[in-house]
């Protein structure tokens, strides 16, 4: 195996650490999210860090790999979607930090299951994280053909989202604690669906790297 | 500019040059890559007629140069060489001063016009941005001044005999990193005037200074294009191997 192969298999497994540690993040703030668990949510938001020092590590690896290797075609390919996938993966690391301050916010309310039921916020998170499983195992083999089920799962999110402040904004009269929780919990699903975005950007990169086709912005290519 | 059709060429019976088709446009610069022995620079040798002067050699198919198949038995092969200038790998100065090196090609023509041929000396040395280097040193011998220089002079050399196309076999590849640099800009002025035909080992000078490149294996042509597309998204799996490093 050459030298650049090597070391860009090196860039590959470092990606899908931080993936992994992504994945864990977000998997822990839905089960604070259900069981209110503060040590949970706090858990999560101690290991915010470790997602940062991923994304400096990744950054630092592509800029060698770009400035000492000179990759060319595919190479360079999977070179640039890592940089881009490793961004969009801080930020997803950054909402489930996000959403773990929430939860240790709401469970200094008298947290209502049924509000939280009826804005479908289990099944948003259940979608954000089979989304996250999806493009990493297309990053981790090579194949893009899941590709579509991820954006269709995007779909899914934005239309809960807007489900949710329109439930929301026609609740103006409830109580202040209510009014409270509502907000903390659309707070939530507006992160959710960020992820959502977040993880049709990596499949869109994936297709970049494998197909050299640009999905993003309706296509170019 | 160029065009190539069915070229088919043997050294003996070694089949060199496989059906080879492929047209260049005036003022480009085609990059020939490929690993050793895949017939790039046989296919550089076709442009000025080299490969005539190799024992043994058949030549198949049509080569044509502004419409003209070059080949014809009517075309004057030192005609040809005035339209076709060419710089070889290591640079070969005459034992003769800078500026003999330059005229050389013009005296040879039959040009005995001393005023004319110091106009066109210090031309062909301004287009090969040597000329402020050397613009006080003319009668010195060209061999007193850098290998990279040297080099240069060779181009101001070719271009002093006013030609067309400019063929290049590995220009760069003895040079240090600052004169392979000045080599790659002075590609892209005289793109304007010239149609650049170069061999190259080196991967990124080809991506760096050519338009289009040809991608040669065992003698087949294996992909052209257009080079951003060769060195980002090649069609075929056997140039993505070559261009990454993979294999050659």
């Amino acid at each position: 195996m050459l030298q650049l192969e090597l070391e860009l298999n090196d860039l590959k497994n470092q990606v899908l650490a931080m993936w992994q540690l992504v994945y864990s993040q977000l998997e822990k703030s839905k089960n604070a999210y259900l069981t209110m668990s503060r040590d949970l949510a706090f858990e999560v938001m101690s290991m915010e860090r470790k997602v940062d020092a991923f994304e400096l590590l990744i950054d630092q690896m592509c800029e060698q790999l770009l400035a000492l290797k000179h990759p060319v075609a595919i190479d360079l390919r999977f070179i640039l979607s890592s940089l881009k996938i490793n961004g969009n993966l801080e930020r997803i690391g950054d909402l489930a930090h996000g959403i773990a301050r929430l939860v240790f916010e709401l469970t200094h309310t008298q947290f209502d299951p049924m509000t939280a039921k009826s804005m479908r916020i289990e099944e948003m998170f259940d979608e954000t994280l089979e989304m996250l499983l999806l493009v990493k195992n297309a990053f981790k083999k090579e194949d893009n053909k899941n590709v579509a089920a991820v954006l269709s799962k995007d779909d899914i999110l934005d239309t809960i989202d807007k489900e949710a402040f329109f439930q929301i904004s026609s609740k103006t009269g409830q109580l202040q604690d209510e009014m409270q929780q509502s907000l903390l919990i659309f707070n939530i699903i507006r992160k959710l669906e960020r992820i959502g975005d977040h993880c049709s950007n990596i499949a869109e990169e994936i297709t970049f790297y494998i197909e050299a086709v640009v999905l993003k912005h309706g296509g170019n290519n | 500019m160029i065009n190539v059709e069915n070229i088919n060429f043997y050294y003996g019976k070694f089949h060199a040059l496989q059906n080879i088709s492929m047209g260049m446009e005036a003022n480009t610069i085609t990059a020939l890559i490929g690993p050793s022995g895949c017939g790039k620079s046989t296919f550089l040798r076709l442009f000025n007629r080299m490969n005539d002067l190799i024992p043994d050699t058949t030549l198949t198919g049509t080569v044509s140069i502004g419409g003209v198949d070059i080949y014809q038995k009517n075309v004057l092969v030192d005609d040809l060489r005035k339209r076709v200038g060419m710089v070889f790998q290591k640079p070969n100065p005459f034992p003769k001063s800078i500026f003999e090196n330059v005229a050389y090609g013009m005296r040879v023509n039959g040009m005995n016009n001393k005023k004319i041929i110091a106009e066109k000396v210090e031309q062909a040395l301004k287009h090969a941005a040597l000329w402020d280097e050397v613009k006080d040193k003319l009668k010195k011998s060209a061999f007193a001044i850098s290998g990279g220089q040297q080099q240069r002079l060779c181009i101001a050399r070719a271009l002093a005999v006013e030609p067309d196309i400019l063929l290049m076999d590995e220009p760069a590849s003895a040079l240090d990193p600052i004169s392979t640099s000045k080599i790659e800009e002075l590609m892209f002025q005289l793109k304007e005037d010239y149609t650049i035909v170069i061999v190259t080992h080196n991967m990124q000078q080809a991506a760096r200074v050519s338009d289009h490149t040809a991608y040669f294996y065992m003698g087949e042509l294996i992909e052209y294009g257009e080079t951003k597309k060769i060195f980002t998204n090649p069609d075929k799996k056997s140039t993505q191997n070559y261009v990454t490093g993979r294999f050659g």
